[in-house]
């Protein structure tokens, strides 16, 4: 079996294992969740724009969600992920197995990207730790189309978050603040090397929603000998919970 | 009682701090000077000497490419490299594409330099930075004596062709704002060329994990992309990176991307590119 075929067939398997669990602690029937974003690069400029996900707790342990991304330079991203809840403990923490798969057009010579993630996560009251792989490819699809070669696969890179909230996170907080250290964000999947740090912020509004706000800077180069500030950004949004 | 294993990991970090073996404070954050500094001094060199022409090349004729040569005391395989190159009929020059050093102090780039000056290896030899030789301020021995990373060398051939070849400085996993600016003024030039050859350390494509890619570093995503786009727009000829320490090639758009195996000296297999430029530009593995 190909390599790259795993993270569905472990998907496929975790579904129904998910749905013989109990309500997990967070229950949020359906999370919608807006930002727009300001990021800067330091060789390529700037980039403004917004997302939209919208997160459906289809089963007691399952979570299906979608998002989508516009950036200014006219890139466009899409997401869909499935979250399965193997182990509730007695302290409401949460094992959880997460697939994702990440496609992002660049207008740059029309380039696709398509990636495809699976990680297994710890969600705890204070902490949540993630630690994956992906496999990528990278394709120049008019190319591929003529004939020609365009395409790079890359196995089994190591993507990781480590997230630390201030608040206890199942309870309701007024506000609560954390910070988020890992190698990708909603929309963007990054080498191993190439990390993001932010500090994360939310505050409760009436009606089921807070308001969101991360700022964060991403080095580049990160265990590489000589690492290298790369920009900086900031996402502005609400998340409502219905 | 045994030591607990993150002292362990600590004393070792401080220990390969001590002897110059890791800067682990540059693992984090920026040490020495930053790319925008550093491509500010070589473009400054730049505009103070001429751009290197060599004229009357044949038509046809062979680059030898090498990378990772991580000089530590024994540099026999290079002298080997140079003297391949210096033995060719075609060959007209070679290229050593980032990371000389291995260690602090200017001890690989002297040792270089020296090779460079042997008789049986008199080509000339085109060097860029990469990421091991701008640890522990390395650079101000590369720049003593190479002087520059960010420039271009022009072939011009007997028949009337010329060729381009650009060296870039990727040596912190970016090429930063100033020298993607430069490139891009250098390539709106393409229609004059025959072929244009760029050159840059940092490998663009992470299709494989070993000792050297774990946790060796990529450029960041948006930059990946910009300048693969910049490479098709001008119809590059070639791409060539190091770093991995294996051989890699790939096309996107009209441009071979094609990475350089080590010429380090624990490595079993070292090999190197022989490039040549006729009315295509081909190229092929040569083992030491």
């Amino acid at each position: 079996m190909k390599h790259h075929l795993l993270p569905l067939l472990l998907l496929l398997i975790a579904i129904p294992a998910a749905n013989s669990q109990e309500q997990p602690a967070e229950s949020r029937p359906l999370t919608l969740t807006g930002y727009g974003f300001y990021d800067t690069h330091y060789a390529t400029g700037d980039n403004c724009g917004g997302a939209l996900m919208l997160d459906w707790q289809v089963a007691p342990a399952f979570t299906l969600g979608i998002g989508a991304e516009y950036a200014s330079s006219n890139r466009i991203s899409a997401r869909l992920t499935g979250q399965a809840t193997l182990l509730t403990t007695a302290r409401q923490q949460r094992l959880t197995l997460e697939n994702s798969y990440l496609w992002r057009h660049f207008p740059a010579l029309n380039l696709q990207e398509f990636t495809g993630a699976l990680q297994v996560g710890w969600h705890a009251r204070h902490i949540i730790l993630r630690l994956g792989l992906c496999n990528r490819y990278i394709a120049e699809l008019v190319q591929r189309s003529n004939g020609g070669q365009g395409t790079v696969f890359e196995p089994m890179n190591v993507l990781f978050a480590a997230e630390g909230w201030w608040h206890n996170r199942l309870l309701p907080n007024q506000w609560n603040i954390g910070l988020r250290w890992s190698n990708y964000n909603d929309f963007v999947i990054e080498r191993v090397a190439n990390w993001f740090f932010s500090a994360k912020a939310l505050y409760r509004l009436p009606h089921n929603t807070d308001l969101y706000a991360e700022v964060g800077i991403h080095p580049v180069g990160s265990l590489n000998l000589t690492a290298s500030y790369d920009g900086w950004f900031l996402h502005l949004g609400a998340v409502k919970t219905l | 009682m045994p030591m607990k294993p993150r002292y362990l990991i600590l004393f070792a970090a401080l220990a390969l701090t001590s002897c110059n073996r890791l800067d682990v404070a540059g693992m984090f954050f920026s040490s020495g000077t930053h790319t925008e500094d550093r491509v500010a001094q070589w473009l400054e060199w730049n505009d103070q000497h001429p751009a290197v022409v060599i004229t009357d090349a044949p038509d046809q004729y062979n680059i030898y490419v090498c990378s990772d040569i991580h000089l530590e005391g024994d540099v026999s395989r290079v002298e080997q490299f140079l003297r391949h190159e210096y033995a060719d009929p075609l060959g007209l020059f070679s290229i050593v594409n980032g990371d000389i050093a291995n260690e602090s102090g200017p001890r690989p780039f002297r040792q270089l330099d020296s090779l460079l000056r042997l008789p049986q290896a008199a080509d000339t030899c085109f060097v860029t930075i990469g990421n091991h030789d701008i640890y522990f301020d390395c650079q101000q021995y590369f720049q003593q004596y190479f002087h520059t990373s960010t420039y271009a060398v022009t072939v011009q051939t007997v028949g009337g062709a010329k060729d381009l070849f650009v060296f870039l400085d990727s040596g912190n996993a970016t090429h930063g704002r100033r020298q993607l600016d430069w490139l891009k003024q250098l390539l709106q030039q393409r229609d004059q060329y025959r072929h244009v050859v760029v050159n840059t350390h940092t490998c663009l494509f992470r299709t494989s994990y070993n000792y050297s890619t774990t946790p060796a570093a990529n450029l960041p995503e948006e930059e990946y992309y910009e300048l693969i786009d910049l490479m098709s727009r001008h119809n590059v000829s070639l791409f060539l990176m190091g770093h991995f320490h294996h051989k890699e090639q790939h096309l996107i758009g009209n441009t071979p991307y094609v990475m350089t195996d080590n010429l380090n000296e624990q490595e079993a297999t070292p090999s190197y590119l022989v490039v040549t430029c006729a009315d295509k530009v081909s190229y092929r593995y040569e083992e030491l």
